[in-house]
């Protein structure tokens, strides 16, 4: 009887290691798909074509159209017949150093219909955006995003969702779309006075990556 | 009958050289813009403004700015109404001067039709000055700089800030809608001087007083502490062209200010008819 609850004991002490083990193991953080994200560094440029629709009421839409050419580190040239103006900030997402890992803490969040989930928060506290990713590990491709960001002198968040596609085995985006504060007035010097709060659409279509641009686009291509 | 006076009317109205310098004048200011635009591009200059926070990319010149660009508060609030009174504040008192309206008026007239006669003439002059500044502005600005999306800055008309940005067809739109407000304004002017002209016997007076008067408000309106006279001031809502171009159009405003402005012309005309029907021409 007594050999019994010897065992017994012994039986529950390597049980309760064996379990306290088992919880340990799960608790060690998963393997971040950082590599996913180190890839887009090694896009050298690229150039795009691009359509943004800015809504700021119904029955009236401004749209550009664009080729957006982009250089590392930072260089980039819009095209346009038209004009373009746009927030220098929003023209950062666009470039592959916004998913520079070293600017970044992350966050694993766990897997959302097969996907992993990563919150990338900015080091610099002078940046007003978190951005969240859903990562396709196995296929090593990003397949959407969505950005929290706030504008300059406006207090509100808004957000924007970015969908990916694997163009020559890059994750880019192809369409954007999101809410946003429309300035309709600057004081001089850029100062925005007032705002309208509106949405936006971005088309991005016809990648060309790591290509030669012609020697008009390389004059012209300007850092940011 | 009517119709003969008008026909005279207009007759006489395009024989004077005057009628011609007003017509010219309201081409400058287009024509004076489309030449600055050729030798200098307005986009950098906006983009210097707009500061570190934005890039502007491409061009922002093409017709449909040099449209805006020309009906700014300048021209309407002062260069059009020169070119108004020019003719129109002449159009009876300059009769009345050269002793010509006694000799009319003494054969069997009706006084009403004569003055109704003149008043058309002149709404087709003040027509034709805003419809030569769009022809000008718009037509010449396409044909030169060609079409693409409007610019639209308060910065461009003289005003803080403003900002829209419409695209080809909406721009033409809008412009088409501005030349139609501009041509409510400046009728009121019209309408002033036609007054003057009735009552006074000096062309000189029906011409300078509308401008002066004008000009006079417009610096009251200016001044913070009469802020509470403003609201009467037929010149508070000269700007009312300006709305027109707004992302969102304040139709309820700018019918009120519509509203103001034709109340305004309308008094002015009863005006002139009460007072040219009971005239005693003596000279």
């Amino acid at each position: 009887m007594k050999i019994g609850k010897k065992r017994m004991k012994k039986v529950i002490l390597i049980l309760t290691f064996f379990l306290l083990a088992c919880f340990t193991l799960l608790a060690v953080d998963p393997v971040l798909p950082l590599e996913i994200l180190e890839k887009q560094q090694e896009i050298k440029n690229f150039k795009v074509d691009v359509e943004l629709v800015i809504s700021t009421h119904a029955g009236q839409d401004s749209e550009f159209f664009f080729t957006y050419y982009y250089e590392e580190p930072d260089k980039i040239y819009l095209e346009t017949d038209d004009f373009v103006l746009l927030p220098k900030e929003a023209l950062k997402t666009m470039q592959p150093s916004f998913f520079q890992a070293d600017k970044y803490s992350f966050n694993y969040l766990g897997k959302k219909e097969g996907l992993d989930i990563l919150e990338l928060i900015p080091l610099d506290k002078g940046e007003k955006y978190r951005l969240y990713l859903a990562i396709d590990s196995g296929n090593s491709i990003i397949r959407s995003g969505e950005l929290f960001f706030q504008m300059a002198n406006y207090r509100e968040e808004f957000n924007a969702i970015i969908y990916f596609a694997d163009i020559d085995g890059y994750a880019l985006p192809v369409y954007i779309e999101g809410e946003l504060a429309v300035p309709t007035k600057f004081a001089i010097g850029g100062e925005i006075k007032e705002y309208r709060e509106g949405s936006f659409h971005l088309k991005l279509k016809d990648y060309a990556i790591n290509i030669e641009f012609p020697e008009k686009i390389k004059k012209s291509l300007s850092s940011n | 009958m009517v119709w003969t006076l008008i026909r005279i009317e207009l007759n006489k109205m395009f024989r004077r050289p005057r009628t011609y310098l007003g017509l010219v004048g309201a081409a400058l200011i287009p024509l004076a813009v489309i030449i600055i635009f050729a030798y200098k591009d307005p986009t950098p200059f906006i983009a210097r403004i707009l500061g570190d926070m934005f890039t502007l990319s491409g061009s922002i010149l093409n017709g449909y700015l040099v449209s805006l660009v020309t009906i700014n508060h300048g021209t309407i609030n002062f260069f059009l109404p020169v070119l108004v009174v020019l003719v129109v504040g002449e159009i009876v008192a300059g009769e009345e001067q050269e002793g010509t309206l006694r000799l009319v008026l003494s054969r069997p007239v009706n006084r009403a039709y004569f003055l109704l006669s003149k008043l058309i003439s002149s709404l087709l002059y003040t027509f034709l000055l805003v419809l030569i500044m769009a022809i000008v502005g718009l037509g010449g600005g396409l044909l030169v700089f060609g079409r693409g999306s409007l610019f639209v800055s308060g910065l461009l008309l003289g005003d803080e800030g403003w900002f829209n940005i419409l695209n080809s067809a909406e721009a033409m739109k809008r412009l088409l809608m501005v030349h139609g407000g501009t041509f409510l304004v400046i009728l009121t002017i019209t309408f002033l001087s036609f007054l003057l002209s009735s009552i006074l016997k000096n062309p000189i007076g029906a011409m300078i007083f509308p401008l002066i008067l004008v000009i006079f408000l417009q610096i009251i309106s200016n001044f913070p502490f009469f802020s509470e006279v403003k609201p009467y001031l037929f010149t508070t809502y000269m700007d009312l062209w300006v709305d027109l171009l707004a992302p969102e159009i304040p139709w309820k405003d700018i019918l009120n200010s519509g509203f103001i402005l034709m109340g305004h012309g309308l008094l002015f005309l009863l005006g002139s008819f009460y007072y040219f029907t009971r005239k005693d021409i003596l000279s």
